[in-house]
Formats: structure tokens, C-alpha cells, sequence
């Protein structure tokens, strides 16, 4: 059995294999309720019956959530892989590391490891690992590019939301604000994606088989 | 939450093992132990920087670009061309016999876009590209100037201290034009369209 099919007890207790994707029901004793019911099974439920509706919709909103911060993982840091110098000039105005070798390692590796994530987010493989990933990205460089705008508003003595540079992020040169509100949207879709169980449009929603 | 993690880390070592071969196999990829920046630092930062110094900051902040750009290149034994010097150099008799040169220090989209009539191009991220053909001509020139688009761009510095450092170009010999190609344009002066020597000549418009 693939990680995919999972058993079912059906409520008349014959077991049944769900063949194909995201046909997962937890076993239960009674009913089908559980995580990951496809829209087909909603007529079997006699409970719960908001709450399925609602996390029905969270899967199929899942997608474009899934493609979304995908797409602009590939978009971003195909940007960059393009021209990497240009990248490697703006990773050195941060001033974070000093160690040639380091800087161009980040600078080489970095854009392709978000097209990485992106393609794997798209592809719906490693969903909510990926998803930790892209998390584990935004957080720290979401930080840093507010502290480098705070920096710069104090030094040229700017209203934070006037201060506009680019921030290496593979949109050029963008006001600080706009550049937040976007991060933010993006951690967000991470957390999403992370919590989600959506498996929709999916190729390997997960790499390893559930104990 | 125990499998994600281990999702996390297999999607992250994999994904970084990738990304190095993507780089590797990228006609524009970095080589990993070259020195882009071989020159030591200014010790003046640039307004943008996160390791600024408040009682300095003012200090920086009161300097103009052009008096701030002129500072750290005479740190690195670079002089600086401002557009006079420019054009007078682009006119320069010696300009036809490559004694005068000038070096674009962009990116091939830029320079394809429009660079200084005749002006070499010298992306220093991949220098190996260009070196074969430009050695032999700043080994000639008398005067080398090499600009960017100006402003906050250090292309131009980088690029020639990379001459300097790994190629062994007289620094006596290096200027950077800290205007750059926005100056240059802003003054409506000619540029040249594609590869150098193209003919294709065009006057911004006033």
C-alpha cells in the first residue's frame, strides 16, 4: 500500500482500499468523518457538517494558495539566478558576511534553491516540508531587509514608507512598506500550506509514510 | 509535526546539493572561490548599510555621492572622471588608437541597451568571457575609464579593481566615471545600440 491508500472502515465495517490521491479517511469506529474527506464523502457524514464545508473549501483554496507562493518562489529567484552578480552585489550591501567564499555560495545557490522550492511547491511534492522551508527563508529575510530599511531611514532621515532600495528580493528597487505587506502575505501562505492537509493537485503530498 | 521536520530538512539539504549544480551548469553562474571584491572595504559605509555608525552616519549622510564615491576610490588608489574629463577623453585623438578606452562594466542586457559609442563591455562576474579580448587592450591604453549606470552603482569600482587585483592592470591607469551611463544620458549624448562597434548610433531624445 502506498502512503496514498489508507484503509477505510466504512460505517457497515467492510474494509475498503481508496485507490488514488487524497482518498484518506482516518480509520474510525463509527462514520467517516477526518482529515483529508474529498467532497464525494460529504454525503456520508451525519455530523459535523459546517465544519467539513469549511475545510473542503480550505483544500480547494489550498491550491492557489500552493501555486501562488510557488510561482513566486520560481519568479523571484529565477530573477536572480539569471544574474547572479547583480545579486551578489546587493548580498554584500547587507553586510552580513565578509568570507568571499560564503557570500558567493549564497549568492550562486540561493536563487536556485527558491526555484527548487517553487517547482516542488507547484508540482504539489513535499508540500508541508517545502512549506517550512519557504518559512524558514521569509522569517529571517524579512527581517533583515526591515532592518536595513530602518537603517537607511534613519541615516537619510525618511519617513520609513518613503525609504525604497532594492532588497535583492528579484523585484528591483520597491518601497519598504509594499515589500513587508508581501513578505507578510507570503508567511502566511507558508503557515497555510503547513497546516493544511489540501492534496489536491498533488504528485507526493508527503515523502514519508505515516507510522 | 516530527515527519514534516524530517520533510523539511531532506527537501533542504537536497534543494542546496541542487542549487550548487544549477549554478555549476549556468552559463551565468558565480565560480564559488573567486574574490568579486578583492579590494579591502571603505571605511566609509554607503547610506544603505546595516553596520553604520550613528556618530558617523551624519558625516556620511552630509557628503555628496559624488564626494563619497571619490573618497573610497582614492582609498583603493582609483581616481574618479567626472563628465568633463569624460568627454574629453572621448574625444581624445588617442580614443581611436585604443590608447583611451572605456570599459562598461554592466551587464550585457544593459550594455546591449545602449552603452558609451565604442566602449567595451567587462562584466566581471564572469570575467573569463571578456578577458581574452580586453587584456590585450588595457595592456595598450594609456587611460582606462570604466563606468556603470552611476549614482549608487559600484559596478564600476568593482570591476576595476578586479582589473587591477587579479589582472594586474596599473591602477595609475584606471579611472571610474562615477556618473555612469545615467549621467551620461542625461547629458543627451550618443549612445551606441548592441554590440560594440555596431553602427547603430542613437541620440537619447532631449
Amino acid at each position: 500500500m502506498n502512503p496514498n491508500q489508507e484503509a477505510i472502515v466504512s460505517d457497515n465495517g467492510r474494509r475498503e482500499e481508496a485507490e488514488g490521491r487524497g482518498q484518506r479517511a482516518e480509520v474510525r469506529g463509527q462514520g467517516t468523518e477526518g482529515r483529508g474527506q474529498r467532497a464525494g464523502d460529504r454525503g456520508q457524514r451525519s455530523e459535523g457538517g459546517g465544519r467539513s464545508w469549511l475545510r473542503c473549501w480550505e483544500e480547494i483554496l489550498a491550491v492557489p494558495a500552493r501555486w501562488l507562493l510557488g510561482g513566486a518562489f520560481i519568479y523571484m529567484g529565477l530573477v536572480k539566478a539569471l544574474n547572479p552578480g547583480a545579486f551578489l552585489e546587493l548580498v554584500r550591501e547587507y553586510h552580513i558576511v565578509n568570507n568571499s567564499l560564503i557570500l558567493n555560495s549564497i549568492a550562486a545557490a540561493l536563487p536556485w534553491f527558491e526555484v527548487i522550492c517553487g517547482l516542488l511547491l507547484v508540482a504539489g511534492v513535499a508540500v508541508r516540508g517545502t512549506a517550512v522551508v519557504t518559512l524558514g527563508m521569509l522569517v529571517p529575510f524579512t527581517v533583515t531587509v526591515l532592518r536595513r530599511a530602518l537603517t537607511i531611514a534613519s541615516v537619510q532621515k525618511l519617513a520609513f514608507c518613503a525609504v525604497k532600495f532594492d532588497c535583492g528580493c528579484g523585484n528591483g528597487p520597491q518601497f519598504i512598506c509594499k515589500k513587508l505587506v508581501e513578505n507578510s502575505a507570503l508567511i502566511l501562505l507558508s503557515c497555510w500550506l503547513i497546516f493544511s492537509a489540501s492534496r489536491y493537485f498533488c504528485a507526493h503530498f508527503e515523502l514519508f509514510k505515516r507510522d | 509535526m516530527k515527519r514534516i521536520v524530517q520533510e523539511a530538512l531532506l527537501v533542504a539539504v537536497a534543494g542546496i546539493a541542487l542549487s550548487f549544480a544549477a549554478n555549476a551548469l549556468s552559463p551565468h553562474g558565480l565560480k564559488l572561490t573567486t574574490n568579486y571584491f578583492p579590494a579591502k572595504k571603505s571605511t566609509q559605509p554607503s547610506a544603505g548599510a546595516t553596520n553604520v555608525n550613528p556618530a558617523s552616519s551624519n558625516a556620511v549622510a552630509d557628503l555628496t555621492p559624488s564626494e563619497r564615491l571619490a573618497a573610497a576610490l582614492k582609498e583603493n588608489g582609483l581616481q574618479l572622471a567626472d563628465s568633463n574629463l569624460v568627454l574629453r577623453l572621448l574625444h581624445d585623438p588617442r580614443y581611436e588608437q585604443q590608447l583611451v578606452v572605456f570599459i562598461d562594466a554592466r551587464s550585457e542586457e544593459h550594455y546591449k541597451e545602449g552603452h558609451i559609442p565604442g566602449a567595451f563591455q567587462f562584466d566581471h562576474f564572469h570575467f573569463e568571457k571578456y578577458i581574452p579580448t580586453l587584456m590585450p587592450v588595457c595592456q595598450g591604453a594609456e587611460q582606462i575609464v570604466v563606468y556603470c549606470d552611476g549614482g549608487d552603482c559600484e559596478l564600476s569600482q568593482h570591476a576595476a579593481m578586479f582589473l587591477r587585483d587579479s589582472f594586474a592592470v596599473p591602477a595609475q591607469k584606471l579611472y571610474v566615471y562615477g556618473g555612469g551611463i545615467n549621467e551620461w544620458n542625461a547629458n543627451h549624448l550618443p549612445v551606441e545600440i548592441g554590440e560594440r562597434k555596431s553602427g547603430q548610433i542613437k541620440a537619447p531624445a532631449p
